[in-house]
């Protein structure tokens, strides 16, 4: 069987990832507005 | 031979990887992106730049960006153990002021008219950098014991050590006929010594402080990698107790390694004196928040125990090309902070993703 490496900590990883994802969508934005 | 063992290593994992099944595969592929997406980010930023300003890939450009990390490199190495440990250094950027300052003060050039201490004779360069890497590492040390005996988190002490260095080079800039001026007119050996070149690159001198920040690194990989006390270190920075029960003296771990941190800002005190020619309270202000990003962004871990040589050199190359690419495209200073500070959120979001994973 796989190993589901989301298993018991589904949730902190999950806000992480979304916590990257927003946080590099700003600094994008904002280099971005540089050029 | 190494080089070979590399090569057969990552066929291996290639070859794994082409037996996963697509499921893994998938997800294999989202976590590199995930842990790598600060590198890939940063990486075409910089192409973004060097396209849009081809001046960036100047020799010169070039040269600013080496020679400004290499400045940086020493005092990243410095606070890079100190993370290691799972702690931190904040009186990093006050030690190299300090350092910086004696430095300057001992090798201004005789019958320059401001000079701090008049009667002081022309002081061989060597026994200003003994006398330097000397008063680091008593900083250093302050701060491992205190960090290491009373077990305090180095965060605190730090806090508490950086005023105490604060207030110490406020009083010195105040000795002699100086009255807390800013010390220049520096000796030609001292700014020879560091300044100076013998190599360039497409027109353009490699300053000589590039060099011994190469050398200081490959001391420090040595003692990382390949010493009992490079060992200790990572072993204490993981699990001190489990340390402790292994026979690692932790107690003196920590404190040589704050004190071998402490030499390295008096190291970086000594280039930067010279570098910067103008000496005065603000010298090293908030250099040791530079280096703790870019420690975090090559990868030394907070959750301690995790951090290589070659990932503070990336950190630190990585993060001024960036600064300098972003002045480059004239962006605001004030908004240089921001991105800063963004920079090391992620770089921290990652580090504790990758932590959590591993658990």
């Amino acid at each position: 069987m796989k190993r589901n490496i989301y298993e018991n900590i589904s949730i902190p990883i999950r806000i992480l990832d979304i916590t990257i994802g927003v946080l590099l969508a700003i600094l994008a934005f904002i280099i971005g507005t540089a050029f | 031979m190494e080089k070979k063992r590399k090569n057969t290593r990552f066929r291996r994992g290639f070859a794994e990887y082409k037996a996963l099944e697509p499921d893994e595969k998938r997800r294999r592929r989202k976590e590199f992106l995930i842990n790598n997406a600060l590198y890939i980010f940063l990486t075409a930023v910089i192409i973004a730049i060097a396209v849009s300003r081809p001046r960036f890939l100047s020799a010169g450009s070039l040269i600013n960006i080496l020679s400004l990390s290499a400045a940086n490199l020493p005092i990243a190495l410095g606070i890079a153990g100190a993370i290691i440990l799972t702690g931190t250094d904040l009186s990093a950027g006050r030690a190299v002021g300090l350092t910086a300052c004696v430095a300057a003060s001992l090798l201004q050039a005789t019958g320059y008219a401001n000079k701090m201490f008049q009667d002081l004779p022309t002081v061989p360069v060597f026994a200003v950098i003994l006398l330097i890497v000397a008063i680091g590492a008593v900083i250093g040390a302050v701060n491992g014991f205190c960090t290491a005996k009373f077990n305090l988190h180095p965060f605190i002490v730090t806090l508490a050590t950086q005023l105490i260095i604060y207030g110490t080079l406020l009083m010195y800039l105040t000795l002699g006929t100086n009255n807390g001026q800013s010390i220049s007119g520096l000796d030609e050996s001292y700014t020879s010594f560091i300044n100076g070149s013998f190599i360039s690159f497409g027109g353009t001198a490699i300053p000589n402080f590039v060099w011994y920040a190469l050398v200081i690194t490959i001391i420090m990989w040595f003692v990382w990698n390949k010493t009992a006390f490079g060992k200790n270190m990572f072993a204490v920075g993981s699990n001190p107790e489990a340390a402790h029960v292994s026979g690692v003296n932790v107690t003196r771990t920590i404190i040589l390694v704050f004190t071998l941190a402490g030499a390295l800002y008096g190291v970086t005190g000594f280039i930067e004196g010279a570098r910067i020619g103008s000496n005065s309270a603000a010298t090293g202000l908030n250099y040791e928040l530079d280096a703790i990003a870019a420690c975090v962004i090559g990868g030394v871990s907070f959750v301690g125990g995790i951090g290589k040589i070659r990932g503070v050199i990336m950190g630190v190359v990585l993060l001024r090309i960036i600064f300098v690419g972003l002045t480059f495209l004239s962006v605001n200073q004030n908004l240089q902070y921001i991105i800063k500070g963004l920079i090391i959120l992620i770089a921290c979001a990652i580090d504790m993703r990758k932590y959590l994973v591993r658990k």
